[in-house]
């Protein structure tokens, strides 16, 4: 019993931060067609600028907010450099933009940065846990779950009530209609880039606290599973990310729980052998009919 | 057409025979690769002589790319996967079983594995063959996807194909190094290959299939309206691009002595796409880029021993290559989508010189059919 609710607590702190990613990667995609693969250098560079601020002295209580920020900006000025000069180029075009664009980051970072990991002094608390029954539940899990929790509210908040939120889901379903009611192009793109770099920037804090360390090569586990969540839900679907992530989450707990020893170097590619399935007999994703349907009510 | 400019005598000669064209195109490729090979090794250092080996060998991978990549206009990040399973197959049949009875290394792979000791002929088509037969079997699947659902599932079969030979400790000593592999891959071996390779995929790209298919990159719609069957050219491409990749593992596995799965993996699948996209889609696309970056490669790897800018001192340059070949793709797509040449190969482009030359000659600005081809 207690077994079974450790893993549910694992689940939900991992599926949190899988959704977290995966939505911010569906937000792009939804509006441009893109496959951001820079989009875990958005939680490097979120990690870095935590290293770099803490350096300075700054209290945690400002280096969460202004690492989000720099996450934001990150995904802003990507937008604005790379993914603007292409607005009428083919997808495949877009796609190597980004992995070249991710690769282009990884290694500034490398060279002038160095290729060593950089430690970050995460506060106390993200360390220490408590006892319910046997269960032992680290404070960060019970963070996950708050801030998860409230950002998505706050996401779709955004996203159903405001002008802005609207014009986004309408972009995401067709974006030349969107254009024709007078919507402007720009601002709905650079604003789903503002949404996926605050996602990864909240998403980054989770996800770098279980390590404290951050390298030029962080963003690729995070990229990875943010995929393969959007990918489950149906990539265009944004509410199908959320629910990718969580679906993710608990495969690769349940492949911990049941593989025996020797083919559990071996989950990762049945995980991968899995999204492959699922892009051929369910492009969509799992989710899709319901997901569609969940976005318009 | 013949009407509005004059025909060469060759140009008559090959008509509408698409091999005669293939077979021609490639061999004017061939010739001015084997002649800068040939100049390299007669009057380069040991260090060029390596470099052009090297070249080589990437080479035949792009090529392999490019069949797949440059026909049908799908990414694929998967390639690498056959790339590594040509290099292990190779390696497996060749390597001296005393070698691989050692118990570090393989002692308990099965026997017809464990006592084969080929020639690198033999081994590389065998290789070859199993890789052609596993890239048939999935090809199945990835002829359907385009786009982002291509990117997405070939890099799957990267991670997945990854994981099984970094964990299948019994044949491949999982993450340890492979080792005790002979060295057979001479310039010439790898040269011979590289030929063989572009008349290959020339002809394919030439033939009726390979224009199916290009059509489909053009418009897949519209292709497929006028009855191509896309998803069995694709399958075509993929497997033949396998194959081609599984050549170039082969080749790596007997230059590089001793490797282990991280090899074939992220690093080496961006190179070859690098090269790929900056050269063009043609083949000749594929030789122009894989030379152009292997020369910038190695410039740049012989400056990256230190370097200051303004008060940042750098000791030791890492990622400075990667960095540059990330920005060239950064270049390319932007300013020049279609890569150096394009979707034209080195012949064809001659042709079109000499033509709009002869037509200058006899007082026509500009050719009718160089206009016509244009729109295309």
């Amino acid at each position: 019993m207690t077994e079974v609710a450790q893993q549910v607590i694992n689940w939900l702190t991992l599926g949190g931060i899988y959704a977290l990613l995966a939505l911010g990667i569906a937000m792009v995609f939804s509006v441009l067609g893109l496959i951001n693969f820079a989009h875990g250098e958005l939680v490097t560079i979120s990690g870095y600028s935590m290293v770099a601020l803490s350096a300075l002295g700054v209290p945690w209580a400002l280096i969460i907010p202004l690492s989000i920020v720099a996450a934001m900006v990150a995904a802003v000025l990507m937008e604005r450099v790379v993914f603007r000069p292409l607005r009428k180029a083919p997808v495949s075009a877009l796609l190597l933009a980004s992995l070249a664009l991710s690769i282009v980051i990884q290694n500034i970072l490398l060279l002038f940065v160095g290729a060593r990991s950089k430690a970050i002094p995460f506060p106390a608390w993200t360390n220490s846990n408590f006892h319910v029954g046997g269960v032992v539940v680290q404070w960060l899990d019970v963070a996950t779950w708050v801030v998860t929790a409230a950002v998505l509210w706050a996401v779709i908040l955004f996203l159903k009530r405001s002008v802005r939120g609207l014009a986004l889901r309408a972009a995401a379903e067709d974006f030349q209609t969107t254009r024709l009611m007078g919507i402007r192009a720009d601002g709905v793109i650079r604003g789903a880039f503002a949404v996926s770099g605050l996602l990864a920037g909240v998403a980054a804090f989770f996800f770098l606290a279980t390590a404290s360390l951050v390298g030029p090569d962080s963003g690729f586990i995070p990229l990875l599973n943010g995929f393969i969540a959007a990918v489950i839900g149906g990539l265009g679907s944004l509410s199908g990310a959320v629910l990718g992530g969580f679906v993710l989450a608990g495969l690769d707990v349940f492949f911990q729980l049941v593989l025996p020893d020797s083919l559990l170097p071996f989950s990762e590619a049945i995980v991968f052998g899995f999204v492959i399935l699922v892009l051929l007999v369910r492009p969509n994703g799992l989710m899709a009919a319901r997901s569609v349907a969940a976005e318009r009510a | 057409m013949s009407n509005l400019v004059q025909r060469s005598r060759l140009a008559t000669l090959i008509g509408d025979r698409w091999y005669l064209r293939g077979l021609l195109g490639a061999a004017f490729v061939s010739l001015l690769l084997t002649l800068a090979i040939v100049w390299v090794q007669e009057g380069g250092s040991a260090t060029d002589q390596r470099v052009a080996l090297t070249f080589l060998v990437n080479l035949v991978a792009v090529i392999g790319l490019q069949t797949f990549m440059g026909n049908s206009g799908v990414i694929s990040f998967g390639h690498v996967a056959f790339i590594g399973l040509g290099a292990y197959g190779s390696a497996l049949l060749t390597t001296s079983p005393a070698t691989k009875e050692l118990s570090s290394m393989i002692p308990n792979a099965p026997g017809f594995l464990l006592h084969a000791q080929m020639g690198f002929l033999p081994a590389t088509l065998l290789a070859v063959a199993f890789v052609a037969a596993f890239a048939g079997l999935v090809g199945i699947v990835f002829v359907r996807m385009s786009g982002a659902a291509a990117a997405i599932g070939t890099l799957s079969l990267l991670i997945v194909v990854r994981v099984v030979l970094g964990n299948w400790a019994q044949i491949t000593r999982g993450p340890k190094t492979f080792f005790g592999i002979p060295e057979y891959t001479t310039v010439w071996w790898a040269l011979g290959w590289a030929v063989a390779v572009i008349v290959i995929a020339r002809l394919f790209r030439e033939s009726d299939i390979g224009l199916r298919l290009r059509s489909s990159r053009t418009d897949e719609l519209a292709s497929a309206a006028v009855g191509v069957d896309i998803k069995r050219a694709r399958w075509y491409a993929w497997v033949l691009s396998a194959m081609i990749a599984a050549v170039s593992g082969a080749l790596y596995a007997h230059l590089i002595l001793a490797f282990a799965p991280q090899q074939f993996y992220l690093e080496l699948t961006f190179t070859l796409i690098v090269m790929a996209i900056v050269g063009g889609t043609s083949v000749s696309g594929a030789v122009v880029g894989a030379a152009g970056i292997s020369v910038v490669q190695e410039i740049l790897r012989r400056g990256e021993s230190g370097f200051a800018i303004g008060p940042i001192h750098v000791h030791e340059a890492f990622g400075l290559t990667t960095l540059v070949l990330g920005l060239l793709v950064l270049a390319t797509v932007i300013l020049r989508p279609g890569g150096l040449l394009g979707r034209w190969e080195l012949d064809e482009l001659l042709v079109r010189v000499t033509r709009r030359w002869r037509a200058s000659r006899l007082g026509r600005s500009k050719p009718v059919t160089d206009r016509i081809e244009r729109r295309v």
